[in-house]
């Protein structure tokens, strides 16, 4: 502002202001007022920002320097934060006589959770120097963790200076952002996005919209690095990852309930509930048959795809179990958690479909994996989380990506598979990747199964990890920080090289979790090797949460979270319980009575109330007459019903009838208005905004304000 | 039941929540002592969770949320300024209204809210907590909806507003559009131009005068083809930068002299503005009280010139006088609105944060490596032997009782040291606070002892004026390089552990005065829970921790390793940081 705009357009800017906050506006009336108001000129500065970016001369953390004389890539200081995402290379040398190969990806191309001592570049180029056909070959080692595709694309543009004769990419798990973003950043799409959840046929119905759209933007990337690639003459590999689709399973927030038409959402929790009984109960047609109605309910939850494979496994039904454990990973898509990186079925697809267009060559990962299982599903024996891979499953991918650049280069048919299972990391190496995956896999709320089986063959290949093991339940079970508890210093002084992992060792400010799973998975690994350390946590677990110590705050998240997984729409002040059951973890001791105390309510319901039952270890101790304003309850665990240690509470939500008085246009403006589409598109079952527990025997209550009579029954 | 106000203000900078409980101030508190990125704007979502504990009442008992501002005219004033972002697509993103809509969902509340305007918000955060039956009331900030200065006159429980200055004339908008020619960031840095400009001589003031012409009433323009406030990248035009005839500096760079002479030249200017329309202001009102709210009015070398020179006989400056104080405002106007009673009690102190027990400090420091010592049930010892520390030229970090409102460290979360040692503020400032040299500190003293120390004849307990330094005690660590200091008074009444701190100094030393500055190193909010505190304390050159009753000693302890895992997180921490160079209007 230096020029002082027309005092006369005040008005306008205050008509116009008023004219937004009416809901009211005609469109045509705005823009007259934005052009008065001298808006709407033409927007040169993405063009600059574009040239601006093509005029750096750095390649990720590296810049160009001379040393003796020579110019080389070097580590930039300045960019001294991301040295942990990319690979432990100081420098990058000037281009010799060899085969230069760069590798571009994201963190599975790192090796992550085996990184620095066993990556995939590592393993491409000693396996590739074993083919004298290439006369010597390096690879250059580009990835970096968490890279998205317009940095991945940044860093293709950058790389060619490095004269690449090959360029690979291992790309495409962190691609869903791309679609976020011309989804939340695009008017057009955001509206059309709204219209529909607005019109009620729930966010199942934009399947079509976001396909299409994630299509055309890998589309759009593969035009781009092929016109690049032809420009500078150089071939471009493109392997394509693939998900763990056996062994990891859905988030908590991924398992939020859709709204649906009707009655639908209601239908659909009984279903579920029908579903898993059938097939704990071994009936598997049945079983199949409540997967498909939840399926058919609700295309956009995973549960139903998931129960649907399950049965499908069962009957060894590999192909029909692989397609739904596909859907149901790709569920992802509709945004109800920051899901973990995966790859999509539409972005393998459009690669299949498009890549040969643009010269690009393909390496279709999750057909090499399926042919190397003999048909079988993708599991633990691949992966160590929800995308990166054991050391087989590099050796697997590394060698299906040599066999491309050897045809590529050589013309040659080379089969290196035998070669590459012979390059193989030390068993401390495999050891700690275990172990770095149980503890990933705990954070992004994974069964005790998968963690206990990664406990124990991290032990098997290593005893160094129990001490690691130890160290670590210490920390997870304490209420201070991870950071400064003498534990973590010890972790750290153990040199078991968690310091690599650090960041993913440090919990969210305030998200620091229990992990309740992951300390009983790795206290049980432990005794199997004679190490008892079940009286040690319970003690530690007493003193540093117990309720006889302290009223706690049962919505903190040591006692509310199992996963750090978050919901992507409104993140509002109090809980809000998007599945029919929640559950609190309270420390406690056998014997000791607890008074809850509780803020609650239902949200959807109109002028009714409805009944809020709330569970400890399966008993009966509350059932609540909860209305849609917010209001105080008082509940009373008996002493009896308490054991030692972790006790679960568990509110079940009533599956009420929503009522919904809004009509959709004014559903639909007030989308618009607030970005919130993922609000109207996911149920809350109920809200709670205080939820705390007081060791406190009944007698102390303040009666005026107890609402509910305390009834101790047997949930179960 | 109690009848109960929420404050609020949010969705700039420096969001904060407050609460009044039958028109007493409960507690209040900035959400970016929460979530630890300075200057936070978010909705504060965790320092009103954390009011509602304070008060022990549920989202059920409130009666009213008081907002700081009127969203639909300030969204006004940003669309007649002309926003980069704002297209015929975009505009409805900016819908005013979602204020109101994130209230009500992201607080999950259906009742009453009421809506007051920014500078109204100001004066009633300044007037109705002053304890004044009637004072004039001056507000001056960057911009709130339209107005950036504000004239009025509070009486009882009423206030007028009678003249207001519009955007874009502006004192706030010419002090950080210098600040951020100066090289500072806007928002934090203008403090560190105030503090640079007794360094240098006003030999720019004529310059700067032509940025400003003042007018007979309270009005005054900018001249405005000096100002790019819309541009991005910074807030000045070309046509500054030839003006003075220097480039602007670059953040981080040397400071020169030009640069500090720049910065008195505009202190002098703001001075000379400042008291004119202080004259003005008593010559329209009669009143012989003056309230100050606003931005502009942290700057205590201004104030303490109004005060000395000007026609008021008392001030009194909201200790919170940036747009987190807002939410006192608010919320006193909605009781007042809604109750028709005065407002109980005046501000008297602004331990009105979060505090924490012994027994959870305790635990937390049985998960650590530290070595500690326990003074429950023998403050006496505590006292005498932290005394001893800083007078043997020691660094403390004093966590002591509920945190501060406001950005000042007033006692609760403080570190201090001995201000008779001539090396002090160099190795503070170094090794400490991480920050310019040239910043000074300020004197906590004892209420009953100021006036041997001090030219004050009056308590100064928040830190909001300056003075000159009469003591006959060589006090080269808190005395600024005019001589002057900018004094906090402590007294038994509202600190009583401070005081006692204070008179064990005293006792040992002779001198009742403590160097005091903000527990925080550079770029991070002030630390509110122990945890905030240790994490401090490891990484900088602090001696000794007193956290409540516990005493920690670096001379007992290795922190190498603790600090090599802290080192991990600064850069993530500077990467949050909210501060921008340029002055936000969204």
């Amino acid at each position: 502002m230096s020029k002082r705009p027309s005092e006369i357009s005040k008005g306008i800017a205050s008509d116009l202001a008023n004219l937004i906050v009416s809901g009211s506006a005609n469109q045509e009336a705005v823009n007259k007022m934005l052009t008065a108001l001298g808006y709407n000129k033409p927007d040169e500065k993405e063009q600059d920002q574009l040239q601006d970016r093509k005029s750096k001369c750095n390649i990720g953390i590296y810049k160009l320097e001379s040393i003796d004389g020579k110019e080389q890539y070097v580590r930039d200081i300045a960019r001294k934060d991301r040295w942990s995402f990319f690979a432990d290379i100081q420098s990058i040398p000037v281009k010799s006589d060899k085969t230069r190969i760069v590798l571009l990806g994201e963190s599975v191309a790192r090796g992550f959770l085996l990184d620095p001592d066993y990556t995939p570049g590592y393993v491409l180029e000693v396996l590739l120097n074993s083919y004298s056909e290439l006369g010597g070959t390096e690879v250059i080692d580009l990835a970096e963790t968490n890279l998205g595709m317009q940095e991945l694309e940044k860093r293709y543009l950058e790389c060619f200076a490095l004269e690449p004769d090959l360029i690979v990419f291992l790309a495409g798990n962190n691609w869903r952002d791309a679609l976020s973003n011309a989804i939340a950043g695009n008017v057009t799409n955001y509206r059309k996005v709204a219209d529909i959840i607005a019109s009620g046929l729930g966010i199942q119905a934009t399947r079509n919209i976001m396909e299409d759209l994630f299509s055309k933007i890998v589309d759009s990337f593969l035009k781009s690095v092929g016109k690049e690639a032809k420009k500078h003459d150089v071939p471009v590999v493109f392997a394509i990852p693939e998900f763990n689709l056996l062994d990891f399973k859905s988030t908590p927030s991924e398992k939020y309930i859709s709204k649906l038409p009707g009655d639908g959402t209601r239908e659909w929790v009984k279903t579920k509930d029908a579903a898993e009984k059938a097939i704990d109960a071994e009936d598997l047609n049945e079983g199949e048959s409540h997967a498909a109605k939840l399926i058919n309910l609700d295309p956009s939850h995973p549960s139903g795809y998931e129960l649907m494979a399950i049965c499908k496994l069962k009957k060894q039904r590999y192909d029909e179990a692989r397609n739904c454990l596909e859907l149901a990973r790709d569920t992802a898509l509709y945004h109800r958690s920051d899901s973990k990186p995966r790859i999509f079925r539409s972005i393998r697809e459009t690669i299949l479909k498009h890549a040969h267009l643009y010269n690009i060559y393909v390496v279709d990962l999750p057909e090499v994996f399926k042919e190397y299982l003999g048909g079988k599903i993708p599991g633990r024996d691949l992966f160590l989380d929800y995308c990166h891979f054991t050391v087989e499953g590099i050796q697997v991918a590394v060698g299906a990506i040599a066999n491309s650049i050897l045809r590529i280069l050589t013309g040659k048919e080379i089969d290196t598979l035998s070669k590459v299972k012979t390059i193989k990391p030390e068993s401390r190496v495999i050891a700690m990747g275990y172990l770095f995956g149980a503890v990933h896999n705990a954070h992004w709320g994974q069964s005790y199964d998968i963690l206990y089986y990664q406990c124990l063959q991290a032990l098997k290949l290593s005893r160094e990890t129990a001490k690691v093991m130890y160290f670590y339940c210490d920390i997870s079970s304490r209420s201070a920080p991870n950071k400064i508890c003498k534990s973590f210093e010890q972790l750290m002084e153990a040199r078991a090289k968690m310091d690599r992992y650090f960041h993913a060792l440090l919990p969210p400010r305030d998200g620091k979790m229990l992990e309740v799973d992951l300390v009983n998975a790795m206290v049980a690994a432990l005794k199997t090797i004679g190490f008892n350390l079940s009286e040690y946590i319970l003690q530690l677990r007493v003193k540093e949460h117990g309720v006889m110590h302290q009223p706690i705050n049962l919505l903190k998240s040591f006692y509310s979270a199992t996963s750090y997984d978050e919901y992507q729409g409104t993140k509002p002040a109090f809980f809000c319980a998007r599945t029919e059951k929640s559950e609190f973890f309270l420390v406690s001791m056998e014997g000791q009575s607890v008074l809850l105390h509780m803020t609650l309510r239902l949200p959807n319901l109109g002028n009714s109330s409805d009944i809020v039952l709330v569970s400890v270890n399966g008993s009966q101790v509350g059932s609540l007459e909860v209305g849609s304003e917010w209001s105080d309850h008082f509940v009373t665990i008996p002493g009896e019903i308490c054991v030692n240690g972790i006790n679960k509470i568990i509110i079940h939500w009533p599956l009420s009838h929503p009522s919904e008085d809004r009509s959709l246009r004014a559903l639909s403006e007030k989308m618009a208005a607030t970005n919130s589409v993922l609000d109207f598109a996911y149920f809350v079952f109920g809200e709670i905004y205080t939820f705390t527990a007081e060791s406190q025997l009944p007698e102390d209550k303040p009666e005026s304000t107890i609402k509910e009579d305390l009834k101790v029954s047997n949930m179960s | 039941m109690s009848f109960n106000i929420i404050g609020i203000s949010a969705f700039y900078h420096d969001s904060a929540c407050c609460i009044l409980k039958d028109g007493i101030l409960e507690a209040a508190v900035q959400e970016e002592r929460f979530t630890r990125r300075k200057n936070e704007s978010a909705l504060p979502k965790q320092a009103f969770l954390y009011c509602l504990e304070e008060a022990k009442i549920s989202i059920n008992h409130i009666d009213c949320i008081a907002y700081y501002e009127d969203p639909v005219k300030k969204f006004a004033r940003q669309l007649w300024s002309g926003m980069d972002i704002i297209t015929s697509e975009t505009i409805h993103d900016f819908n005013p209204n979602q204020v109101e809509q994130q209230l009500r969902e992201e607080l999950g509340y259906k009742g009453l809210i009421k809506f007051y305007e920014h500078h109204m918000s100001h004066a009633a955060s300044s007037f109705f907590y002053s304890g004044f039956k009637e004072a004039a009331i001056l507000t001056i900030d960057g911009v709130g909806e339209w107005a950036t200065t504000t004239y009025g006159l509070g009486t009882g429980n009423r206030i007028e507003l009678f003249e207001e200055v519009s955007f874009p004339d502006s004192l706030g908008l010419l002090y950080s559009t210098i600040t951020n020619y100066l090289g500072f960031k806007v928002n934090s840095g203008e403090y560190k131009v105030m503090g640079l400009a007794p360094y240098g001589k006003p030999i720019y003031a004529d310059k700067v005068r032509t940025l400003i012409t003042s007018e007979n009433t309270g009005h005054y323009r900018l001249n405005l083809k000096y100002f790019d406030f819309m541009q991005g990248e910074r807030m000045y035009s070309d046509e500054l930068i030839e003006l003075f005839g220097l480039p602007p500096r670059i953040h981080e760079s040397e400071i020169t002299q030009e640069h500090k002479d720049i910065a008195k030249s505009l202190q002098i200017v703001l001075e000379e503005v400042l008291l004119e329309k202080a004259q003005y202001l008593h010559q329209k009102t009669g009143a012989r009280n003056l309230c100050m709210a606003g931005g502009v009015a942290l700057n205590c070398v201004a104030n303490g010139n109004i005060l000395r020179k000007g026609p008021f006989e008392r001030m009194f400056v909201q200790p919170a006088a940036n747009d987190a104080g807002c939410s006192l405002g608010a919320a006193a106007l909605a009781y007042i609105d809604l109750s028709n009673n005065d407002m109980k009690r005046p501000l008297t102190h602004v331990y009105l944060g979060p505090q924490f027990g012994a027994n959870s400090i305790e635990r937390l420091l049985q998960s650590t490596s530290l070595k500690y010592t326990d003074y429950r049930g023998n403050t006496n010892e505590l006292m005498h032997i932290t005394a001893k520390k800083l007078a043997a030229g020691k660094v403390i970090g004093w966590y002591n009782g509920r945190m501060e409102f406001g950005p000042r460290s007033l006692g609760a979360r403080s570190i201090l040291a001995d201000p008779r040692d001539p090396a002090m503020r160099d190795r503070i400032n170094a090794m400490v606070k991480k920050r310019e040299a040239f910043r000074p500190f300020a004197p906590a003293v004892l209420e009953s002892r100021m006036q041997e120390h001090f030219d004050l004849n009056h308590p100064s307990r928040f830190m909001l004026e300056t003075c000159q330094v009469i003591s006959s005690l060589y006090l080269p660590a808190i005395t600024h390089v005019d001589g002057s200091a900018r004094v906090q008074t402590v007294s038994r009444e509202t600190n009583a552990r401070f005081a006692d701190l204070l008179t064990a100094f005293d006792n040992i030393t002779g001198c009742p005065i403590l160097l005091n500055t903000s527990f925080n190193v550079r770029n991070e909010p002030i630390v509110n829970s122990p945890e905030d505190a240790l994490a401090c304390f490891i990484n900088t050159d602090i001696d000794c921790l007193i956290l409540e009753d516990f005493f920690i000693d670096i001379a007992n302890n290795d922190l190498s390793m603790l600090e090599m895992i802290q080192q991990n997180f600064i850069n993530a921490q500077e990467e949050n940081a909210i501060s921008v160079s340029v002055y936000t209007f969204i």
